[in-house]
């Protein structure tokens, strides 16, 4: 918490406030933008070919340094599907202050909370992981729920203006802001998850909430907890493969399957051992009934009801 | 920023998911922890020598955040703001330190700080005579102060292709925003007596096919509302003496502060882009129409090193499909108008979003003729 120094100087503020203007940053986006940063402070033409993942590292390594002590933090995370790597600059403490930097009301905030719920409690079954929602599906949280509000969280409902809920339209545009501002994601399907973004600034928040603070280890749980981390990466899974043993609560990125089965040289679950057969899902995937051409390389079926049941070849792209 | 509540800081976590790659040791990756240690460290340095001083810390970093967290909505940091959610109880006198140590840490982590907002100014009689009465009073206390941020990097360093207009909540519709209120306050900084009808605002808009909707889609009485609700512009209606009202638009604190004269001349400069002897015409149409401050003196020629190229991004696009119709989108050229002052000048510049966003091209090339006629 010093003054000015030779690691900390306008290019780097300027960094920083570039990542505060957007909700994620990507290598790709960080070439350009630590390119002209360069070019512009230290007067010499720097190209965006020039500009390594060592150097945004090395930036970010630097304003990690500043902005700890205000409880600001810089993380990454590998988006579940395409494995690119965002950074994002995500607050780690929360206090009533915090809660100024939106620009929604506190009913926005609330149908918001009743999506996520939706996302994590209604679609999120331990026959259907879907940890997903179709926008039909969430337009209709618009209203809030007649009998009082349940365990709102430190007031985000309550404190706002009694429970009258969004009108459908305003919920839909509710929707859209949240995908332009980064926290949402739409898939081809239709569906809405959560985007790596919210899920670096929420991932305490997540945990928190939807698994129940008593059980409080992974092993032998009996329920397993509403929120699972992905065994190879730790980090929360609501795209990727489950344990075909519905019990089991072993959880893997599609992105982190091919990787982790290669270095544990056998097939079989981490957690119990059963044959891993790569067709039980995580995500939309996993929602029932709605069929249609999976986005993924992995499959396009639907596995939900028989988890068990093999793989049918011509279903498996690899 | 958060848009939902945390309970507990994510340390308290019990399973904090460590950085998604443990292959490749990345600073940033293992700074997130290594840095957490450190200030813990730190901390509890500071706790050995409690009291005072990690009180005195602790309303710092929350002053701290709490302009970060207001300039996000634009909201203005309120003097009574403070009082209540940053100072701890029965420590007013501190103020002036944790202020000062916040507006420091600020300038020297975020490259921000906090400007006074201008206090709102007395226009329509009524509120001339209650301001005399009351006079001493009002002005002079300190408790009805507010701030926003402002930027203290450097302008070069905030061209767009820099700092974009800010996701919020997406940069397309940010710079749309940004470009309108900084045409709207164009016309009323270059309008005699820096006060504009209504009706004569309304027919500049119509001109810019924005009368009835704004780019976003937005009502153009929405988006000036909330050009008013955020301090941008003041509505000011009074009776004469006919009984006859009249409704004016005049600049508002925030405008004043984070746009200002020296901004409406950059962004006037870029409209007319004029080169010699034009341009030195210009120049003195400036002065006269904004005062010495905006005058170039000390600004060397921009022209190649400033020049940037304003990369073809999302707001570019969008922006071109959703305009209400009519306003033509010129090709960007560099958009690099942030003004080159000196730093003493008093430039007020929001911190988190850049005014010269390529959005206002498209509305400012508009006013020309008319920013002219006005000045006239």
């Amino acid at each position: 918490m010093s003054g000015d120094d030779e690691q900390w100087n306008d290019s780097n503020r300027a960094f920083l406030q570039a990542l505060m203007a957007r909700s994620t940053l990507t290598l790709d986006e960080a070439k350009p933008l630590l390119a002209a940063i360069q070019t512009t402070y230290e007067r010499r033409e720097t190209i965006a070919e020039d500009i390594t993942e060592a150097d945004l590292n090395a930036h970010i390594a630097a304003a990690n340094t500043r902005i700890s002590p205000f409880d600001f933090e810089i993380r990454s995370t590998y988006h579940q599907t395409t494995r690119k790597r965002v950074y994002a600059l995500v607050n780690s403490s929360s206090d009533p202050i915090i809660q100024l930097a939106t620009i929604h009301t506190a009913e926005e905030i609330s149908f918001l909370k009743r999506v996520l719920d939706a996302m994590f409690e209604t679609y999120n079954t331990s026959r259907n992981e879907v940890m997903a929602i179709t926008s039909m599906q969430a337009v209709r949280l618009h209203k809030a729920p007649d009998r009082g509000r349940r365990d709102t969280q430190d007031g985000a409902a309550t404190q706002g203006s009694t429970a009258q809920g969004l009108k459908m339209i305003e919920a839909e545009k509710m929707l859209r802001t949240l995908v332009d501002e980064g926290w949402f994601e739409t898939s081809n399907k239709g569906y809405y998850t959560l985007s790596p973004r919210a899920l670096m600034e929420l991932r305490g928040w997540l945990i928190e909430t939807y698994n129940d603070v008593d059980d409080d280890d992974d092993d032998d749980g009996e329920r397993p907890p509403r929120i699972k981390q992905c065994v190879a990466c730790k980090e929360i899974v609501t795209v990727g493969q489950r344990c075909s043993k519905r019990s089991c609560h072993c959880r893997l990125h599609d992105i982190c399957v091919q990787n982790f089965f290669r270095m544990q040289r056998s097939n079989g679950c981490p957690v119990c051992k059963t044959e891993w057969t790569g067709d039980s899902f995580v995500g939309e995937r996993a929602a029932p009934r709605r069929s249609g051409a999976g986005s993924n390389a992995n499959t396009s079926r639907i596995t939900v009801d028989d988890p068990d049941q093999n793989n049918d070849p011509d279903e498996i792209d690899r | 920023m958060p848009l939902i509540r945390k309970r507990r800081s994510q340390q308290a976590e019990p399973s904090p998911s460590p950085p998604p790659t443990r292959r490749r040791p990345s600073p940033a990756a293992s700074d997130a922890s290594s840095v957490d240690g450190a200030y813990d460290g730190g901390a509890a340095l500071d706790g050995e020598t409690q009291g005072a001083g990690s009180s005195h810390e602790q309303m710092v970093k929350k002053l701290v955040r709490l302009a970060l967290a207001s300039e996000y909505s634009r909201q203005p940091i309120r003097r009574a703001d403070i009082t209540t959610k940053v100072m701890a109880p029965h420590t007013g006198r501190q103020f002036k330190g944790v202020f000062e140590e916040a507006n420091h840490q600020l300038r020297s982590t975020f490259g921000c700080q906090m400007t006074e907002l201008p206090q709102k100014e007395k226009i329509t009689v009524s509120q001339k005579r209650a301001a005399q009465r009351s006079q001493t009073q009002n002005t002079l206390s300190s408790s009805n102060k507010s701030y926003i941020l402002t930027s203290t990097i450097p302008p070069a360093l905030r061209a767009p292709n820099i700092l974009p207009p800010a996701s919020v909540p997406t940069s397309a519709s940010e710079s749309a925003y940004t470009g309108l209120y900084t045409f709207i306050l164009s016309l009323i900084y270059l309008s005699p007596g820096r006060t504009i009808p209504e009706s004569r605002l309304e027919k500049h808009l119509k001109r810019m096919n924005a009368d009835n909707y704004v780019l976003s889609g937005e009502k153009t009485e929405k988006v000036l509302k909330r050009m008013e609700k955020e301090g941008y512009i003041v509505k000011v209606r009074e009776r004469d003496g006919g009984g006859e009202e009249s409704v004016d638009y005049v600049v508002g604190p925030r405008g004043k502060a984070e746009v200002g004269e020296v901004g409406i001349a950059g962004c006037v400069r870029k409209v007319f882009g004029k080169v010699g002897m034009e341009r030195e015409e210009l120049e003195k149409r400036l002065v006269r129409s904004l005062g010495e401050g905006v005058e170039m003196k000390n600004r060397p020629d921009e022209g190649g090193e400033a020049e940037v190229e304003v990369q073809a991004d999302g707001a570019g696009a969008s922006e071109g499909e959703a305009e209400g119709g009519g306003r033509r989108r010129r090709s960007t050229r560099a958009s690099n108008s942030t003004p080159k002052t000196p730093a003493t000048r008093k430039r007020g510049r929001n911190a988190m979003v850049d005014e010269e966003a390529e959005g206002d091209e498209d509305e400012e090339e508009e006013e020309d003729d008319q920013g002219e006629s006005g000045d006239e």
